[in-house]
C-alpha cells in the first residue's frame, strides 16, 4: 500500500467526514474513517470484469495475446457452478508463475449478464482474482462454441489452451495445480521438451 | 502349400476361414456398440430404478412414438431453470405419444443432493408428472453420451436418436426463448418429417462421477 495513493483516494472521504464530523462519536468517526481508506484502497485493485456481448467482441480482446505468439490458456467458467470455482486457483497459481512472460491465463464466465454486477463483479472482487477475467454473453451456442473447440458442446467447467493454430481441449475439471501445469507445459515457448508438432487430443 | 500334407492344407484353410469368420464378426459387434449415440444411432434399451420404486424402461411404454431421455438433477442451477419448461414438455407431449424420461447421471457421494432419496422428495414436491429414474451404475449417461444436465435426447418409435441438445436457447428466462429446439424437434417428428436442426449446444454442469 503506497501512502501517497492512499491519501489522493481519501480525499473525497475526508471531505465527507468532515461534514459529519459533528454529528457522530469519536468511536464511530474513526471506525468510518478507516472503513473508507480500506474500501477505496481494496476496490482499487481488483479488477473490474469486462462484459462481452458477443463471442466477436471476446475474440477481438484476445486477438492481440494470440498475434503476440503467447500461450493462451482460457478457462470457461460460472460463479454458480461448484468444480468451476474449486479450480479457480489452479489457474490463478498459473498466472502467477508464468503470467509475466509466458502464459495468458483468460478467466470467462458464462454467468447471466443480469449477474453482472449483482454475481460476477463482487465475486472478482471478493477472490481477488488476478488473472483477466471476461464476462461472455452470447445465447448463440451452437455459433460460437465449436469455434472454442469442436468437441465443446457446452459442459462447464472447459479449458483450451491455445499457441498459434494449435489448440487443446479439456472437458474436466482440474484436480490439482500439477494436472494443469502439465497440461500447459507442452505449449510453453521456452519449454525444451516442445514438440515440433503438438497432437490435438480432442477425440472422446 | 502346395508341398504338404493334404490334411494341414485342410486344417489351415478351416482355421482361416474361421478366423475371418471371427474376425468379421467382432468388427460387426464393435459397429453396433453402444456409446456416444449421436442422431442417427439406434438406442439400446436400459432398466433403471424410477423414483416410485418401479424400474424404468423404453420397453414400458408400448405405445409411445418416441422419446424424450432427459439427463437432468436435483442440484444444478442450470436444471433447476428448466425444471418447469421440462414439466410442460411432457404435459404437452405424452398426450401426443412423446413422454419424458428424465435420468439423473450424477454420483450422489459428490453431489449429495442428488441421491435416490434426494430425487424422490423433489419428484414429490414438484409433482412430476414423468419418470425420474437413477443412473445408479453410472453407464447409461456414458452409453448415450451425455455431458452435462440439462442435456437431451429425443428419439423416435425406432428408438432411434433424432435431436440431441437444448431444450431452448434462453435458460435465464423461459419466456424469452427465441427458439425451442425441442419443442420445434418433436412438432417435426409429428408430422413425419426429420427435425430440421437436430444438435444444439448449451451451457450445463457437467455431469458429476469419479475418473476410473
Amino acid at each position: 500500500m503506497k501512502w501517497g495513493q492512499i491519501l489522493r483516494n481519501s480525499v473525497p472521504c475526508t471531505v465527507f467526514l468532515i461534514r459529519s464530523f459533528f454529528m457522530f462519536p469519536s468511536q464511530v468517526k474513526y471506525l468510518f474513517f478507516f472503513m473508507c481508506f480500506w474500501g477505496m484502497t481494496t476496490s482499487c485493485q481488483a479488477q473490474k470484469p469486462l462484459l462481452c456481448d458477443s463471442f466477436s467482441q471476446l475474440e477481438k480482446h484476445i486477438q492481440p495475446y494470440l498475434d503476440a505468439h503467447q500461450t493462451v490458456v482460457i478457462n470457461f467458467w460460472a460463479t454458480w457452478c461448484g468444480p468451476c470455482v474449486e479450480e479457480l486457483p489452479h489457474f490463478e497459481l498459473l498466472n502467477k508463475t508464468y503470467g509475466a512472460e509466458q502464459v495468458k491465463v483468460v478467466l470467462v464466465s458464462l454467468d447471466f449478464k443480469s449477474n453482472h454486477d449483482k454475481r460476477v463483479v463482487p465475486f472478482v472482487q471478493d477472490k481477488q482474482l488476478k488473472a483477466e477475467v471476461l464476462h461472455l454473453v452470447d445465447l448463440d451456442n451452437n455459433s460460437w462454441m465449436p469455434k472454442v473447440h469442436s468437441s465443446w458442446d457446452g459442459a462447464l467447467p472447459f479449458t483450451v489452451v491455445i499457441r498459434g493454430d494449435q489448440r487443446k481441449p479439456f472437458s474436466e475439471e482440474f484436480e490439482n495445480y500439477t494436472e494443469l501445469e502439465n497440461f500447459v507445459r507442452p505449449f510453453l515457448v521456452h519449454n525444451p521438451n516442445t514438440k515440433t508438432d503438438i497432437t490435438d487430443n480432442s477425440k472422446k | 502349400m502346395v508341398d504338404w500334407h493334404p490334411a494341414k492344407r485342410f486344417l489351415m484353410k478351416q482355421t482361416a476361414y474361421t478366423l475371418s469368420l471371427i474376425t468379421v464378426f467382432l468388427l460387426f459387434i464393435q459397429a453396433h456398440r453402444p456409446g456416444d449415440y449421436a442422431v442417427g444411432d439406434r438406442v439400446e434399451d436400459f432398466s433403471l430404478m424410477g423414483v416410485d420404486g418401479q424400474y424404468v424402461s423404453l420397453k414400458n411404454y408400448p405405445s409411445a412414438k418416441g422419446f424424450f431421455v432427459i439427463f437432468t438433477c436435483n442440484h444444478c442451477p442450470y436444471a433447476q431453470l428448466y425444471e418447469q419448461r421440462i414439466i410442460e414438455l411432457h404435459k404437452k407431449y405424452a398426450p401426443k405419444g412423446y413422454p419424458v424420461i428424465a435420468i439423473n447421471p450424477n454420483d450422489p457421494e459428490i453431489v449429495p443432493e442428488d441421491s435416490f432419496e434426494e430425487m424422490q422428495k423433489r419428484a414429490k414436491a414438484k409433482r412430476y408428472p414423468f419418470a425420474y429414474a437413477f443412473d445408479a451404475d453410472q453407464t447409461v449417461f456414458r452409453v448415450f453420451g451425455a455431458t452435462r444436465t440439462p442435456h437431451v435426447f429425443l428419439l423416435d418409435a425406432d428408438y432411434v436418436v433424432r435431436y440431441i441438445g437444448a431444450i431452448d436457447d434462453n435458460p435465464e428466462l423461459a419466456a424469452s426463448a427465441q427458439n425451442k429446439f425441442a419443442e420445434n424437434a418433436v412438432e417435426a417428428l409429428l408430422r413425419g418429417e426429420r427435425p430440421t436442426l437436430d444438435f444444439t449446444r448449451a451451457v450445463g454442469c457437467k455431469i458429476k462421477y469419479r475418473a476410473k
